[in-house]
């Protein structure tokens, strides 16, 4: 079974989301508070949504340097998973498990509705059980969710197959790009696949009676995703 | 327009450029996200 650790930092608020979406794929879910030093020998961690710290100075720049976050760097480099959703993305673009950062949204409000995406790659931690190219609708909820990078990272990110969910492009009938993020980015992932950060919330679309069901395959992604490497603490 | 924020450290360091060299690195790790961002430093004082 799946051991799945929630990091709790103040002001996270969708840290039960998170945890009763993993327990109810079967994962083993628990929370770590960002105080500790130790993941109690998880195999994914989540980075869940939220204001750590109060977003003071930037959102995510002081969670980064929580102990907690120590120990999801050496988990991440020793391949194990990690899943940043929403302030979660902005702590893994600050602490550099993912390049690239989460500005101000180009509207410059808040947004909170449901938006239309593209699941773009497949073969991570995170995404296995979509169909490439499925089109999917989940929630967003944020201020700062303009990705932007330099133009090498971009095509970087591109050339690699690194952008894992994208918003889509104004048409009729779909809630398009809701921030203005470059070529359309909702979440990346490192080259392997194991650390994936997005914007939007499929903790909040995983049963029925939250409105959708869209996001549940993330966590039924997780739930199979196996390490490539042996030998992991 | 120009919007930004200064942020005023005091520091203990032995020389002008210790005190720069400091006030860099922190900006780097903290302060500024240098993907997003630009920053100058001036040293005053001694």
């Amino acid at each position: 079974m799946q051991r799945v650790a929630v990091v709790r930092f103040p002001g996270s608020n969708c840290d039960f989301d998170s945890l009763r979406a993993a327990a109810h794929v079967g994962a083993e879910s628990y929370f770590v508070w960002h105080r500790d030093t130790d993941l109690h020998g998880a195999d994914v961690v989540v980075l869940p949504g939220g204001f750590s710290y109060g977003d003071y100075l930037r959102a995510g720049a002081i969670a980064r340097f929580s102990p907690v976050m120590q120990a999801v760097q050496r988990h991440a480099a020793e391949g194990g998973a990690v899943f940043g959703i929403c302030n979660g993305f902005q702590i893994l673009c600050e602490a550099g498990l993912l390049p690239g950062a989460l500005v101000r949204n180009a509207g410059l409000h808040f947004v909170s509705k449901p938006v239309d995406l593209r699941v773009e790659r497949t073969d991570t931690a995170f995404t296995s059980e979509y169909a490439p190219g499925e089109r999917i609708r989940l929630p967003v909820s944020h201020g700062e969710g303009r990705y932007v990078a330099d133009e090498p990272t971009l095509a970087q990110l591109e050339g690699e197959g690194r952008v894992v969910l994208r918003y889509l492009p104004h048409a009729m009938g779909v809630e398009p790009n809701p921030n203005g993020s470059a070529h359309d980015i909702a979440g990346i992932c490192n080259p392997a696949g194991s650390v994936v950060g997005i914007m939007p919330h499929p903790d909040r679309a995983w049963l029925p009676s939250l409105g959708s069901t869209d996001g549940l395959r993330f966590f039924t992604s997780m739930a199979a995703w196996q390490p490539a490497a042996p030998g992991r603490a | 327009v120009g919007v930004g924020r200064a942020i005023e450290l005091r520091v203990r360091a032995s020389s002008p450029a210790d005190a720069e060299a400091r006030a860099r690195r922190m900006c780097d790790r903290l302060f500024a996200n240098p993907v997003t961002e630009d920053y100058t430093v001036q040293v005053e004082g001694a």
